[in-house]
């Protein structure tokens, strides 16, 4: 239960932080972080890839509702991206890793190791989302910068939170 | 039985993988009719609710650099003014004004404006109470061109920007030899949009001033959009023309809206056409 509302407050804050705070980011023009997919990350490794992907669907669909951009654009990118989160997953962390780790979020893994996992999902996640978004092949090369510029910053952005959230524990505890 | 139930639930992640990208697509693809239900028109009020809050902090810390230019439009429409006064055309002035209007501007201030999507809208702070109607034309205080209205709650609107790959495309006209083609953007630079359909034979040097035509039914004739800067010889019999936006569209907060007059009695005319 108490898992249960951590997730729906980190559900709430990201949909809310994604349209009123990184929308609004916009120091180059082409550039457009998404962060709220940090919750697809924080969910518990173990977790049925089913379920990973209701809520992922969800998480998509609320943030498509709050922007003024194509419904459904986010909830399938985010289902997509949840849907490969296993296999992004099994390359990037070592099994020992996350089977000797006692809740098994990426809370607890390597800051080396969660840049690359981060890295891969919010990439695979910006690049279906980027391509529904112009629903065209013109001008490849530039879309593929906007993905690729946005996706490192998306993902400076999740290692912030991430690093924030991790010192934040540590002090309550002491 | 069992077997359909266990197969069901050997492939449940795939098989609910492949509803969900379903129901993304369908609503993908039905993105304009959820747009005017009443549920957008609310998300779209509580939004603007929060970002007036957000934007009236903004606008004290841009104060200034408003008044300044405040300050440079009232000294040119005094000089405009001093003009009509010293010469004759202030009997057609008059005449002018004692006709009908062809149309009136709203002044509005914005909201939210982006500049980094493909697809960038403006949300304004006045809505249908205020006459807002869709496909109203959204131009700068000093008159140069900025979006149209596409949606419209109480007290808010929403425009499409010219920064959008989506714009409806329309029409704009070389000032100096009244070629028109049409306008779009290809969502690459903030600062250029692009002029089609003007023959390759025609009269174009770089510099050019480019601005609306009377045509569009959603801006007035003359509004400026913006000069040629580079001129691109396309396979085929046009040329494609990037146009350098005159107005900077990261610094936008007053705008007008304006109401072209007896727009539905001439689109009903042009349809029976």
């Amino acid at each position: 239960m108490n898992d249960f509302i951590k997730y729906l407050l980190w559900f709430v804050c990201l949909v809310l932080l994604q349209e009123f705070l990184f929308n609004n980011i916009q120091f180059i023009h082409f550039l457009s972080p998404y962060v709220y997919i940090y919750m697809i990350l924080i969910l518990p490794f173990n977790m049925h890839p089913a379920s990973v992907m209701l809520i992922s669907f969800g998480l998509g669909l609320s943030v498509d509702i709050i922007s003024a951009g194509i419904l459904g654009a986010h909830a399938a990118a985010c289902t997509a991206a949840a849907f490969c989160r296993n296999f992004i997953i099994k390359i990037t962390i070592p099994r020992v890793e996350y089977e000797s780790m006692s809740t098994s979020t990426a809370m607890q893994i390597k800051l080396k190791i969660f840049i690359l996992y981060a890295f891969l999902f919010v990439f695979l996640h910006h690049f279906i989302l980027f391509l529904l978004e112009i629903l065209s092949l013109n001008n490849f090369i530039f879309t593929f910068v906007r993905i690729l510029v946005s996706s490192i910053i998306s993902t400076v952005f999740i290692v912030l939170i991430k690093h924030l959230f991790k010192r934040e524990k540590k002090r309550n505890i002491s | 039985m069992g077997s359909i139930l266990r197969f069901l639930l050997r492939y449940r992640t795939i098989i609910l993988f492949v509803i969900l990208e379903s129901v993304a697509v369908v609503l993908i693809f039905n993105n304009s009719k959820y747009q005017k239900t009443q549920f957008a028109a609310y998300i779209n009020h509580v939004k603007g609710v929060v970002y007036e809050k957000y934007a009236s902090i903004k606008q004290y810390f841009a104060l200034e650099e408003e008044n300044k230019k405040l300050i440079a439009e009232n000294l040119d429409l005094h000089n405009k003014l001093n003009k009509y006064i010293n010469s004759d055309t202030i009997r057609s002035g008059i005449r002018n004004i004692l006709n009908r209007p062809a149309y009136t501007y709203k002044t509005a201030k914005i909201i939210r404006n982006s500049t980094n999507k493909q697809q960038n809208f403006i949300i304004l702070n006045i809505g249908s109470e205020q006459g807002v109607r869709p496909e109203m034309g959204v131009i700068s205080s000093d008159e140069k061109i900025i979006g149209m209205i596409v949606k419209t709650s109480a007290n808010y609107s929403s425009a499409i920007s010219i920064l959008n790959t989506g714009f409806i495309k329309f029409s704009g006209k070389l000032k100096r030899t009244g070629n028109y083609g049409t306008i779009s953007w290809n969502g690459v630079n903030i600062n250029t949009v692009q002029l089609h359909d003007i023959m390759q034979q025609s009269d174009v040097v770089v510099g050019d001033t480019v601005t609306t035509n009377q045509h569009s039914g959603v801006f007035p004739e003359n509004i400026l959009i913006g000069t040629v800067e580079k001129i691109n010889i396309k396979d085929g019999i046009f040329y494609e023309i990037d146009v350098k936006l005159s107005q900077d569209m990261k610094v936008l907060q007053n705008v007008y809206v304006v109401d072209i007059h007896d727009k539905d009695e001439i689109n009903t005319l042009l349809k029976n056409e």
